[in-house]
């Protein structure tokens, strides 16, 4: 079972929302859709259930056109959990699910005992078998949400399409929602899941969709669509993205909003590693083109500066930096206005970066965050908190992490080099 | 099982009025004599007269214009999800006034009424669907309904204000009182009919019923069509309901009380419902219409008076419940 | 002796037999017909029907009556049937009448079903609009309970009374009169046009209907009654008050002269009827009827 959609065009009176969607999905697969509001994630799902006639182009169910199929058959095989299911009247939970039986009965709707099995048995598989007599108004809201779950799992469908499901739920219902949606995809169903949590959707979804303005920005692997350029494109927000290192997921980590202009104001060189720059590579990178140097992949910092999209000037693991980084890192300063030093640790290994900058570049194009921490943090047996002093009383700058996010320390800057 | 308690109750309950209606009357028979007159009727003794050709059509018609009212209310209810509609909430009984009124007032044969009455029905719901059909859903209905039921009734109200001072004003408003003895023989037949095959085919309908309750976007999803099934179940409710009030006039609450009742004691399901509402529907009204008879001899109140007297109080009891 | 008396019945019975079965025509223009003489009537309808048994000495025929205020003194302690306008069909029923006077719509076609013999007299529906009519049902009724002779002789009494009290109003100008009801003072009233019991009586009591211009019994407003002016208004007795404490009335004639009188809704349409036309035109023509 396999859906296509082709140049879908759909929406309401007045107002067409999607503008030309081609996709597919495949049984096997956990899709999440994710997007702004109004992006058309609510209009999609409801194009492929049938809710909505396309204005333009197809939907295809196993290769037969949605709107040449009757509503009874597509039920038999698509189901749908909509974000907000209504329940006009206090139905137990039982009369509720077996109403999911339906499209399978021939008039006048007479429940087998195959049906009455099947109602059983997915009372089970939700959870919520010892609850079949009660009333609905008299379950929890997550309870709530697995009966509806149930009623559209009670169709036996091979699609299954869930609008926002995780929207009420509480972060322990969430996250056993989406691991049993997911099941359901391995199983073997098409599962299309719109979602507005990214991280929830990176965790669990085999494949994303990103739409944007009735568009797709992108479809992929989690991974390969929630970069922080997407994720800026789409939802205009800054962030991070991270990999998970236990579970190797991809989750995004949310930064402060850039300032209007996104019109660097100069490059900058970026003296870190052990953690002690991934703040002032987020403070900075908005504003300013950043190179990170030198840090061996190992380093948090260098994965903060992934994160970032920043530059990385890269050397082994446990090896100090070799002669190929500090000419890689020269070009650098020569084409930056400017460095910014980390109260980071130096070590012999590394103590020929902190030389490097003080040779390459005048004192007063060199901030210090915190020196005195540099101090405190030296292993080279003083050197470095010589070089430090040195540079200090050379007119080198010393800027408070606060003040990084300021812009007028760096302000001077901002005219030269780069 | 609390609905085999429900149903039995009801049975029981029902016998014991329809003996009490066979046995009260202004006309004073002993309990032998009804008996006597029930199996062995004689042509031409009055008795035979009042138990055959009064009580006992009166009783059969009482229950059956009960139960139309209820099975109608409880469609009603069930389409527009709300525990508070009526039979009527479409104009049906605006519409149905005006019908009988018009004919009426033009001094027609007394046959006519009940068909004008119908028409004036069926027009009024007819209207109200095509004046509905560009809105999706049916809170359009609904508004349109009662707007059409206001306009019907004003024009009740124009054609009561010509005829006033004539014997067709009596007539009139007569008719909008309510009766149950105006059916005998076919007309008791019609509605048995009509009652009949409504209860049947809104059983046959009853899961797709409970669907609705899904709303649209949730049924269409189960595989129906919200409005065809909409359209089907108003024309089934408003033939009933047509039907009751052509020939007995509009007799309130029964069509409100008894499926809301039901409703609360064996709960929504349509399959259970509908029929548990039919048989209390029934019973509540023969009740009603045998009290209506006995209060004050002789004279006979309109039953729609005694269903409203037991009906509000009850209503609002209910209400109160609700908003709590 | 016993020969003598025992045919001296039977003529009795068959004298009164004479002229049975009898065919009427009631409202609709139908032909009813009483087979035997009734002996068990109930009358359904309005209070007239009482009226014609009772000033025909038929009342001893009744066996019951509608419960309504215009009842005669002598069917009091009847079983009543319900009131006028909606009777019960088993109370009727229960009585086992021979006969049912004065049932209308669905009620008469119900008691006709059940096989009872219904007659109803004046306009189609029942509706008596005058004179004529009150004579007719007069005749009607009375052939119907084999007092032809009596019902006759009732006729010519009130003809005779009516023809003479026409005859002492000829030369006379009419008065100008308005017949009208009033449900509270400075209410529009509802007023007498043509074609209505009310307005014949003001004619031939040689009276001006000022509203003879309409028809029925129409509401009008105050300002047309104050503009028609009227020299007498007559209304019910319980309404004498309405009028005369209407402000915006003040300055019609009949109000400002006095002249508002009363007179009972239920006594223009009866048997007393050539009684109240002489109280009316005494009150229109007082100088006609000085002592």
């Amino acid at each position: 079972m396999k859906v296509r959609l082709v140049e879908l065009v759909a929406g309401y009176p007045g107002r067409e929302v999607l503008a030309g969607v081609s996709l597919e999905f495949r049984p096997g697969e956990l899709t999440a859709v994710v997007g702004p509001n109004g992006a058309g994630k609510t209009t999609l799902l409801r194009a492929i259930s049938g809710a909505l006639p396309p204005s333009a182009g197809a939907v295809y169910l196993d290769g037969k056109d949605l709107a040449s199929l009757p509503p009874k058959q597509v039920a038999r095989r698509l189901a749908m959990l909509e974000q907000r299911p209504q329940l006009g009247f206090d139905f137990t939970v039982r009369e509720l699910v077996e109403l999911g039986r339906l499209p399978h009965l021939p008039f006048p709707e007479r429940l087998s005992r195959v049906d009455r099995q099947v109602v059983v048995e997915v009372l089970a598989e939700v959870g919520l078998e010892g609850l079949a007599e009660r009333r609905f108004s008299t379950l929890s809201g997550g309870e709530k949400q697995r009966a509806f779950l149930a009623l559209a799992l009670a169709q036996r469908p091979q699609v299954l399409l869930l609008d926002e499901p995780t929207a009420h739920l509480d972060i322990g219902y969430q996250l056993e929602l989406m691991q049993f949606v997911r099941a359901r995809a391995e199983k073997g169903l098409v599962v299309v899941l719109a979602i507005h949590d990214l991280n929830l959707a990176a965790a669990f979804a085999d494949r994303l969709v990103l739409l944007r303005e009735g568009r797709v920005l992108a479809t992929g692997s989690p991974a390969q669509v929630l970069t922080p350029d997407l994720v800026r494109r789409a939802f205009g927000v800054e962030a991070a993205v991270y990999r998970c290192p236990t579970t190797g997921r991809v989750y995004l980590h949310w930064l402060p909003r850039r300032p209007p202009t996104s019109k660097k104001e100069g490059r900058l060189v970026v003296v870190g590693g052990g953690g002690a720059a991934a703040e002032i590579l987020a403070a900075l990178s908005p504003r300013f083109q950043l190179v990170l140097g030198v840090v061996c992949p190992l380093d948090s910092d260098y994965q903060a500066a992934q994160a970032l999209g920043v530059e990385v000037v890269v050397e082994a693991p446990f090896a100090p930096v070799s002669p190929r980084a500090l000419r890689e890192l020269e070009r650098h300063l020569k084409a930056s206005a400017g460095a910014v030093v980390a109260p980071t640790w130096f070590g012999p290994g590394n103590l020929a970066v902190l030389e490097l900058v003080a040779e390459a570049l005048p004192p007063e194009r060199i901030f210090l965050i915190s020196p005195e921490l540099i101090r405190e943090r030296d292993f080279t047996g003083g050197t470095a908190g010589q070089l430090v002093e040195r540079l200090l009383a050379q007119g080198a700058r010393v800027l408070t992490p606060g003040e990084l996010s300021s812009s007028a320390p760096l302000g001077d800057l901002s005219s030269q080099g780069g | 099982m609390k609905r085999a308690g429900v149903f039995g109750l009801l049975g029981l309950v029902g016998a014991g009025v329809l003996v009490l209606a066979l046995l009260l009357g202004p006309g004073r028979l002993p309990a032998g004599e009804v008996w006597r007159h029930l199996v062995h009727p004689q042509p031409g003794a009055s008795g035979t007269t009042i138990v055959h050709g009064l009580r006992l059509p009166r009783a059969v018609s009482g229950f059956l214009v009960g139960a139309a009212l209820a099975l109608a209310g409880g469609v009603m209810q069930g389409l527009f999800r709300n525990p508070l509609a009526s039979p009527y909430v479409l104009g049906v009984a605006g519409g149905a006034a005006a019908g009988a009124a018009g004919v009426i007032a033009l001094g027609a044969a007394a046959w006519g009424i009940p068909l004008g009455a119908a028409a004036g029905a069926f027009l009024a719901v007819g209207l109200a669907w095509w004046l509905a059909s560009p809105t999706r859903g049916e809170l359009g209905l609904i508004l349109v309904g009662v707007a059409l039921g206001a306009l019907f009734s004003s024009i009740t109200g124009l054609i009561l204000f010509f005829t006033a001072g004539d014997r067709r004003f009596q007539e009139i408003l007569f008719w909008t009182m309510g009766g149950l003895w105006r059916t005998s023989g076919w007309e008791v037949g019609v509605l048995a009919g009509v009652t009949g095959v409504g209860a049947g085919l809104l059983w046959l309908w009853g899961r797709r019923l409970n669907a609705l309750a899904l709303g649209e976007e949730g049924a269409r999803h189960l595989g129906l069509h919200p409005r065809r099934l909409r359209g089907f179940l108003v024309g089934v409710a408003t033939l009933l309901t047509a039907t009751a009030v052509a020939f007995c006039g509009t007799i309130g609450f029964v069509g409100l009380i008894t499926p809301h009742l039901m409703r609360l004691l064996l709960g929504p399901d349509h399959r259970v419902l509908l029929p548990a509402a039919a048989l209390a529907g029934g019973v509540f009204l023969l009740a009603a219409d045998t009290l209506a008879r006995i209060a004050l001899p002789p004279l006979e109140l309109p039953v729609g008076i005694v269903t409203g007297l037991f009906g509000v109080p009850f209503f609002l009891y209910l209400v109160r419940r609700r908003v709590r | 002796m016993r020969a003598a008396i025992s045919v001296a019945l039977v003529l009795t019975l068959g004298l009164l037999a004479v002229g049975f079965p009898v065919t009427v025509v009631d409202d609709r223009g139908r032909e009813i017909v009483i087979p035997a003489p009734p002996q068990r009537v109930v009358v359904a309808g309005v209070a007239l029907y009482a009226q014609i048994l009772v000033d025909l000495g038929a009342v001893d025929l009744l066996v019951g009556v509608t419960s309504s205020p215009d009842n005669p003194p002598q069917v009091e302690g009847l079983p009543e049937v319900g009131p006028a306008f909606s009777p019960s069909l088993e109370a009727i029923v229960a009585l086992s009448p021979d006969l049912v006077l004065g049932a209308w719509g669905e009620v008469r076609d119900r008691l006709e079903e059940l096989g009872l013999v219904v007659l109803t007299v004046g306009q189609p529906g029942g509706w008596l609009t005058g004179i004529p009519d009150v004579l007719d049902a007069i005749r009607t009724v009375g052939r119907a309970v084999g007092r032809a002779r009596e019902a006759d002789a009732l006729c010519g009494r009130i003809s005779e009374e009516i023809v003479r009290l026409e005859a002492q109003l000829l030369s006379l100008p009419p008065v100008r009169v308005a017949f009208l009801y009033m449900s509270a003072p400075d209410s529009p009233p509802y007023v007498v046009g043509t074609g209505t019991p009310e307005h014949e009586l003001i004619l031939r009591a040689g009276g001006e209907n000022v509203f003879a211009d309409l028809s029925g019994y129409p509401q009008v407003s105050l300002e047309e009654l104050i503009l028609r002016d009227p020299e007498v208004i007559i209304t019910d007795p319980a309404q004498v008050e309405n009028v005369l404490g209407s402000q915006a009335l003040a300055g019609v004639a009949a109000v400002k002269g006095g002249r508002v009188y009363g007179i009972p809704a239920s006594q223009v349409v009866s048997t007393r009827v050539a009684e109240v036309l002489r109280q009316l035109a005494e009150l229109l023509h007082p100088e006609a009827f000085a002592p």
